[in-house]
């Protein structure tokens, strides 16, 4: 009797064991293809645009001349930064611009370090200069303390850590007036990393040269959803009218974009108004850079959330919108895969040489490659095939970018295009699932 | 504040439609593709097994002859035609049967594949116990009953082609896949021959060995079973 239960408890194991095999293995292969369709589409839209606007993107330069030269006000919000702040000042200071035409408002957000001193002591015999002194406040806060004295026309912010092009100023507001529509409230900046040192850095200034591509693409559709927080353009009177900055938004910088797309007001990119910012040079530093954007643009899509698919914005609403939700799809699954196909794996071949007491000698040996019409017939070709369709085009834009900033593949050597293609977007990934747990958990607490 | 007289931007409709067909496109292009390969790779399949069929009946003719007139100095040819063919099976056909068990595509072919891969190891693993006996030949058939399902048969999997590796052709792997039993009378009939209720189980000289047989006690095992050999002293 006993022997016939255990008997009936193993098949009843061995069937709920299948079922679960068989239930991931549907689950793994359904987030696979899923992803993939996303991936091509989106791949391809982009491609659409690119060669749609081809002949703009390969010859298009930005103007120098300037009908008028409007008063501008350039906001420089500071917080303990006393190693870059004299040279973002210096930058600013040699702006290629008229300086009766300018005004600097440096904000010191009540640094405990020697920022507000060193300030002082640049602006001493620049009448053009102002500084704005208070208690820590936060970002968004400086921003609009200062929009509230500002008297220009435009103005722009650029962070304590980032340094201008002498022609960006000139170019962007070339791009206004040449685009001469009032509905225009934002140019946005070309972001290059300044002077990077380690792989990093040196990952991070690719990514930014994708992200210039990119966002010159999506300035053709009018769909851009940032305004890096570094040097972006903003038409004073608009962001007066839609209340300044959003002081609890931790990127305020996202926030203001999506508030200038929902009201239909239009964003451009400046793709050769170049802004050099500091990236971060470590993990921690990096993490939490990238928690930070993260977590914002989450809060952002949830708060703007009436615009995902609505047909009265147009392409922004439509397409941009559902590739920034898709966005978190596709991170997840990517993870969710990394997890299936490297680590599982990786922890099989673990338990395996631990059985062999790590004799991994004979099982070296044993391996051959072979390379035959079977060894062909036997990659997974389905799979493969829209991989590599997918890295190729990646490879494309990855091309295309640096023609776009006028840059060489090389600058910083090959190695750092190794871990760019290879496992810098499984690190984001696995920054934007944190970021995505404290996001849920946030929410959970507010409702 | 919302400027009502702006209420709808434009949309790219064109692009997203061509998108779309686009994007099919290459999913049909690839699928289609993926069955053409699949063809070939059958095709390529079936040249391969008519090889081992004759080569099996090389073998079965050896040793019947070798039986009928009792001539055992035909042995040494049996004992290197019998590991040559085993060693060219896993060779030719492991990677294959790895592939086929991973994507699970229930055609027809694709189960012919896999009873074939079973039939011919039960059939080898046959032999060579028989072969063994008769002409005393110095080589351990190991039987490796596994499951796709079942976490730790790679685990002894890969202890098993580690001694492959280290006792060369002196030991003879045969893989059977559990999951075809009910597909394939032979493995119900091996299944019940050995009571086997457990998996990775592996099966030398008749005795059962349940659960993953670690590293020492499998070197062991192979050892008594040998008369020698330079690696188990």
């Amino acid at each position: 009797m006993k022997v016939q239960r255990c008997g009936y408890l193993a098949k009843i194991r061995e069937i709920v064991n299948k079922l679960s095999v068989l239930s991931m293995n549907l689950f793994i292969t359904i987030i696979i293809w899923v992803a993939y369709v996303i991936s091509v589409y989106f791949s391809i839209f982009l491609l659409l645009v690119y060669f749609d606007k081809k002949s703009i993107f390969q010859k298009e330069r930005s103007s120098l001349n300037l009908p008028q030269h409007p008063l501008v006000s350039i906001l420089i919000p500071a917080y303990n930064e006393e190693n870059t702040i004299i040279r973002t000042m210096e930058s600013v200071y040699n702006l290629e611009y008229p300086k009766e035409k300018m005004e600097v408002i440096v904000i010191d957000d009540g640094s405990q370090d020697t920022t507000k001193q060193k300030i002082q002591e640049y602006i001493k015999d620049k009448p053009q200069f102002r500084l704005l002194s208070h208690q820590n406040q936060g970002k968004a806060a400086s921003l609009n303390r200062a929009l509230a004295r500002v008297k220009g026309e435009f103005f722009a912010c650029l962070d304590a850590d980032s340094f201008v092009d002498p022609l960006t100023l000139t170019k962007m507001l070339a791009l206004y007036y040449k685009e001469n529509d009032p509905q225009l409230a934002i140019i946005t900046p070309a972001m290059k990393v300044y002077q990077p040192q380690n792989v990093l850095q040196k990952i991070q200034w690719l990514e930014y040269l994708v992200i210039i591509l990119i966002a010159r693409i999506s300035s053709q559709m009018d769909t851009l959803y940032v305004a890096p927080g570094p040097f972006s353009l903003y038409r004073t009177s608009v962001i007066r009218k839609v209340g300044g900055f959003d002081e609890k938004n931790i990127t305020e910088d996202q926030e203001i974009a999506y508030r200038m797309q929902k009201y239909h007001y239009r964003i451009k990119h400046c793709f050769d108004g170049y802004v050099y910012t500091t990236a971060p040079k470590d993990l921690k530093p990096f993490y939490r850079q990238r928690r930070r954007w993260y977590l914002g643009s989450m809060i952002c899509l949830h708060q703007y959330k009436e615009i995902i698919g609505n047909r009265h914005y147009g392409d922004f609403g439509i397409i941009q919108m559902a590739k920034n939700v898709m966005g978190y799809f596709l991170a997840l699954s990517g993870i969710t895969l990394a997890a299936y196909f490297l680590f599982i794996p990786l922890g099989r071949w673990t338990k395996s040489l631990l059985l062999l007491k790590l004799d991994y000698l004979p099982l070296l040996l044993q391996i051959r490659f072979r390379f035959d019409k079977m060894t062909l017939l036997l990659a997974d070709f389905k799979k493969g095939y829209i991989v590599a369709f997918l890295f190729l085009i990646s490879l494309f834009f990855f091309y295309k970018a640096h023609r776009n900033a006028n840059e060489k593949i090389n600058r910083f050597g090959w190695i750092p295009i190794i871990p760019y293609f290879a496992f810098y977007y499984l690190l984001k990934g696995i920054i934007l699932l944190l970021s995505l747990v404290e996001f849920s958990k946030s929410k959970r607490i507010k409702w | 504040m919302v400027n009502q007289d702006l209420p709808w931007r434009k949309i790219s409709k064109d692009k997203y439609i061509i998108a779309g067909v686009i994007t099919l496109l290459i999913f049909s292009l690839g699928i289609s593709l993926g069955f053409i390969f699949e063809n070939q790779r059958y095709a390529l399949l079936g040249d391969i097994n008519q090889e081992q069929e004759v080569k099996y009946l090389s073998l079965q003719l050896q040793y019947l002859y070798l039986n009928y007139f009792s001539s055992y100095n035909n042995c040494p040819t049996l004992t290197t035609t019998l590991k040559e063919t085993i060693k060219d099976l896993s060779d030719s056909l492991s990677e294959v049967i790895a592939f086929e068990e991973q994507n699970k595509v229930s055609s027809s072919q694709h189960q012919v594949v896999q009873r074939r891969y079973v039939l011919d190891n039960l059939r080898y693993w046959l032999l060579a116990k028989e072969s063994k006996q008769k002409c005393d030949m110095n080589i351990v058939p190991i039987l490796y009953f596994y499951t796709q399902e079942c976490s730790s048969c790679p685990n002894q999997g890969t202890v098993l082609s580690y001694f492959k590796s280290v006792f060369g052709e002196q030991v003879l792997v045969f893989p059977i896949n559990l999951d075809l039993r009910q597909e394939e009378p032979m493995v119900e009939i091996a299944i019940s021959q050995f009571n086997i209720t457990k998996y990775p189980t592996i099966v030398v000289d008749n005795t059962k060995y349940e659960g993953v047989v670690k590293e020492d006690q499998l070197k062991e095992i192979i050892c008594a079973s040998l008369k020698q050999s330079p690696e188990c002293s």
